[in-house]
């Protein structure tokens, strides 16, 4: 199979080969490239569609989350305002039960006969007076905790309980029945 | 894509557990001790569990776990927290204080929308007076004392509510609640002598005690199992009550709202303003009283002798059902009623003397459990028996 590579540029009675038979034609160059292009296989996009669009769908998400999360805060901030805070909701409670105190107060002196007896009352309802004012000063400082909520109504409650306790046990003392 | 997704799930996930509780030590430290050790505990705001020591030291182990807090949030509540506890001279002191309150589970409210008192009657009992055993007391004590710790959410979805938009009740969503879960656990050798002052402290003795205790109490509660020292000396004041059993020593009770004690022996109470059921009365008790509530339940077989020295008390009367006794009412303006139906009054008296309103004597038959001694002015009796008719026997 070897064979001298010029002699395939002669024709077949030796003679050499006529350059304008063979010359290519002028637009040989853009034929080649186009022809090239069209063979080549297609490249991938580096910025896929599919990606875009999820990119774009968690934006949109983020940002309608966000919106969401800013105007439930804003909306939840004007109820606040709206629905009485724990210091209202402890002022009402504090001065509907001293009225009924001071009240049971009178009604007590009303029917007591003994001095001994109210002396007793006004110092231990003085003490629990006192105590209500220390409570209330940690609750001006942690007005969240639930135990000293609780101890400021409990407080309030023991007060008009005793008054009540007393004048039931007074009443019961002076009913007229059998007699020993 | 997804493996960013997972990642991110995962730091979130880890971010949150991290927050929802955190277990935070306060203090934590040790001390020998031998028989001559004493100690004071200044407690403030504190709850306590004391508990009995096996290696006869001392021990303070301080923790705190926080649920729905932020980082920040438990940076602060630790700087408002102080605990130190030190040892000269063979005396311990601890001095252990907060701004404000904490109990063995201590909520606060965290949510944009308010709070409410759903319920603010949280003292009312509308439970009927039956007989209780000393064992009912026991029980009662114990569920009451650790209920709370047991349902902690419930305990607090009780008392309150939230308003939804339409400013309708309802009930407070858990996540919304931060809760701070407390465990001071102290350590004492059964020999220690101890002094507490507590203020606004919650106190639990843990395992029956035969250490002489000297306690101050004022707000707050203390519970304890039996308690043996005849040289015991406790004051309480605005607090709760429970203990399973007092055995010697002398006791001051001042508003005691919620007394519960399953059973008392050779004790010398002095209370006033106060509620306290006893479960059985045992050997040599002494009550002194103004204007407090008791409830005695039920008599040792060798109760021996019983005094009560009343001013304005209300007494509910449950007498010894299988023994035989004596009893003597001595007095004035006294009312003693026997159900709705019976009752017999003892007059006032101008210049304050006291006469025999009712006196029963042993029948004889039988044993012979002790005799009752009540002396009472401006007093009411309710009886409580089946085997009691009339007023003189």
């Amino acid at each position: 199979m070897k064979q001298d590579i010029r002699n395939l540029f002669r024709d077949t009675e030796g003679d050499a080969v006529d350059p304008s038979r063979n010359q290519l034609p002028d637009n040989h160059r853009q034929a080649f490239y186009d022809q090239l292009k069209a063979s080549r296989p297609r490249r991938e996009s580096k910025l896929n569609t599919g990606y875009l669009v999820k990119i774009a769908a968690l934006i949109v998400v983020f940002v309608g989350l966000t919106f969401t999360i800013f105007k439930t805060v804003d909306s939840n901030a004007s109820q606040i305002v709206e629905s009485p805070s724990m210091e209202t909701q402890i002022e009402a409670i504090e001065k509907e039960y001293l009225a009924s105190i001071d009240a049971e107060w009178q009604n007590f002196l009303a029917v007591a006969n003994d001095e001994r007896l109210v002396s007793r009352y006004k110092t231990k309802l003085d003490a629990l007076d006192a105590d209500y004012k220390e409570i209330s000063k940690q609750f001006k400082t942690d007005a969240n905790n639930i135990l000293v909520i609780e101890s400021l109504v409990e407080n309030l409650q023991t007060r008009l309980q005793l008054l009540k306790d007393i004048q039931e046990h007074i009443n019961v003392l002076n009913q007229k029945t059998g007699t020993l | 894509m997804k493996l960013l997704t997972f990642k991110i799930c995962g730091l979130i996930l880890i971010t949150s557990a991290s927050l929802f509780a955190q277990k935070k030590t306060v203090y934590s430290e040790s001390f020998s001790a031998d028989k001559n050790t004493t100690a004071i505990f200044n407690l403030e705001n504190t709850t306590v569990s004391i508990q009995a020591s096996t290696d006869g030291k001392v021990h303070f182990d301080y923790t705190l776990e926080f649920d729905g807090y932020s980082k920040k949030d438990i940076e602060e509540k630790l700087q408002t927290i102080k605990v130190e506890a030190t040892k000269f001279e063979n005396h311990i002191t601890l001095v252990s204080n907060s701004v404000t309150q904490i109990s063995n589970v201590t909520f606060a409210y965290d949510a944009p929308k308010g709070l409410v008192l759903d319920n603010v009657d949280w003292q009312k009992n509308n439970d009927s007076i039956v007989r209780k055993s000393r064992d009912s007391i026991v029980e009662e004590i114990r569920y009451n004392a650790f209920g709370k710790i047991n349902a902690p959410f419930k305990y607090f979805s009780d008392r309150f509510k939230t308003t939804d938009d339409n400013g309708k009740l309802e009930n407070v969503r858990k996540g919304n609640v931060k809760i701070l879960r407390s465990q001071f656990v102290i350590k004492i050798p059964p020999y220690l002598q101890l002094k507490i002052n507590g203020k606004d402290a919650q106190i639990t003795m843990r395992d029956d005690s035969m250490n002489e205790l000297s306690v101050v109490l004022k707000r707050g509660y203390f519970y304890a199992k039996q308690l043996i020292n005849e040289y015991n000396l406790f004051k309480i004041e605005n607090a709760n009550l429970r203990a399973e059993g007092l055995v010697g020593g002398s006791y001051d009770f001042n508003n005691i709202s919620k007394g519960l004690i399953g059973s008392l022996q050779n004790v010398k109470v002095t209370s006033e303003f106060s509620k306290i059921q006893i479960g059985e009365l045992r050997e040599k008790v002494s009550i002194t009283d103004f204007n407090s509530e008791y409830f005695f339940y039920n008599w040792n077989m060798n109760f021996k002798r019983f005094d009560l020295f009343s001013e304005y008390s209300k007494i509910h009367l449950f007498y010894p059902k299988d023994n035989d006794f004596s009893m003597k009412v001595m007095g004035n303006n006294t009312k003693s009623m026997y159900g709705k139906d019976f009752e017999i009054n003892m007059q006032p008296t101008s210049k304050g003397e006291k006469y025999s309103m009712m006196e029963r004597k042993a029948k004889g038959e039988g044993h012979y459990s002790g005799a009752i001694n009540f002396d009472i002015i401006h007093g009411i009796i309710y009886n409580y028996d089946d085997t009691f008719k009339s007023s003189k026997n």
